[in-house]
């Protein structure tokens, strides 16, 4: 049994195959339900941008390099879909699977935090935004070039004030 | 004034819910998203890109599909800085478009022209202790023994585990673990023929720590 938890693959330019079907998996894995359609464009798009990269003795393919691509790909792609949306449906549409109540509370409290993030001081600020996506201080530390130290502090200040922002508005968490 | 691991939960269900977002303007292209993401930016830059993501609902949206799965950190793990911090210049959708059938002729060509082979070159990321490990990785069981474990990353851990097929078609989602293995039931493996092969993945939440784990592969016994 292997104990490693995985492995990274580099690959070459006889790799087409494979450079491929990790492509197809990383796209498939990213696509949201409703672009699936376009899947198969995503990946030859994406494929075009790996051979422009295998074709470059200095760039190194490797499964991350093509996951990034993947990622890229895609993200053009929902900004356009995005972009592309009548007007009637720029405003929020709600989640079919959840309840209206719900709806409702989750656009209500992401309205409070959006305001409250705006008083926060800039530096506060930052790494609450990446708190609110899931991150940590160590993640604050690797994104904004920050200490650990300076991330934790300010994240934890951070935190705070928006604790007490929330609090003045009602929010309960 | 600290956030309980539950108060944290559930604040970051309402911001994340998902929701049509508008598409923003002045958006960071995803290649820049990406490359904060990784830590690839100058500070300033990446204080731009935060500072936009602090307020863009559909950058929020776009940063969350990279991190879906441990995208990002895959990224952080795996990539080499001085290559890998080569942002290839953003393709606008229109001359993709204009290029993708030449592509996909090459692509063809190439795929005739050139036997696949094996990859170059692999090698194993040595564990760090925020890493969830398993000696499961390339096992291979019976559909009716398919229990998944890894190691504990810390006292009070929860997790979440998911399974998937080779094909990354979700099959069983177990949530709120305190253990550190649960048993996939059989029927949930219906769909995989004999010597199939499954993908799981474990989250982890550990005093205000999260981590997920790569992607494991198990095989099912013929």
């Amino acid at each position: 049994m292997n104990r490693s938890p995985a492995s990274e693959v580099q690959f070459g330019s006889t790799d087409l195959e494979a450079v491929m079907n990790r492509l197809r998996t990383a796209i498939r894995h990213r696509c949201p339900a409703w672009l699936r359609e376009q899947e198969e464009d995503l990946i030859q798009t994406a494929m075009l941008r790996a051979l422009r990269a295998l074709s470059d003795p200095k760039r190194r393919v490797n499964t991350s390099y093509l996951n990034r691509i993947a990622y890229s790909v895609t993200i053009d792609e929902i900004r356009r879909r995005r972009a592309d949306r009548s007007e009637a449906l720029v405003d929020d549409v709600p989640d079919a699977t959840s309840h209206p109540e719900r709806q409702m509370m989750d656009r209500q409290v992401r309205a409070a935090v959006r305001e409250c993030l705006e008083r926060i001081a800039e530096s506060r600020r930052h790494p609450v935004a990446l708190w609110l996506e899931g991150h940590t201080a160590r993640d604050v530390t690797r994104i904004l070039g920050w200490n650990l130290k300076k991330s934790e502090n300010l994240l934890y200040r951070g935190l705070a004030d928006l604790r007490t922002c929330l609090d003045g508005k009602g929010v309960q968490t | 004034m600290t956030w309980t691991e539950e108060e944290a939960a559930r604040l970051r269900a309402h911001v994340q819910a998902p929701f049509e977002a508008p598409q923003g303007e002045d958006c960071p292209d995803p290649e820049r998203l990406w490359a904060a993401a990784a830590g690839e930016l100058e500070r300033q830059d990446a204080a731009e890109v935060v500072e936009h993501l602090a307020s863009c609902d559909s950058c929020q949206e776009d940063w969350r599909i990279g991190q879906d799965l441990g995208g990002f950190a895959e990224a952080v793990a795996d990539e080499t800085p001085s290559e890998g911090g080569e942002v290839v210049s953003p393709v606008s959708w229109r001359r993709i478009a204009l290029v993708t059938m030449t592509g996909v002729a090459l692509a063809a060509a190439l795929l005739l022209a050139f036997r696949p082979g094996p990859p170059v070159s692999s090698g194993m990321r040595s564990p760090s202790s925020a890493e969830i490990v398993t000696e499961l990785h390339g096992a291979e069981l019976p559909r009716d023994q398919v229990v998944l474990s890894w190691e504990s990353v810390g006292e009070n851990a929860h997790y979440r585990v998911v399974v998937f097929t080779s094909e990354l078609v979700e099959l069983a989602r177990f949530n709120d673990l305190t253990d550190t293995e649960v048993t996939v039931p059989e029927d949930v493996l219906a769909g995989i023929p004999p010597g199939g092969r499954l993908l799981w993945q474990v989250h982890a939440l550990s005093g205000g720590e999260s981590v997920v784990s790569p992607t494991f592969e198990l095989g099912l016994t013929p």
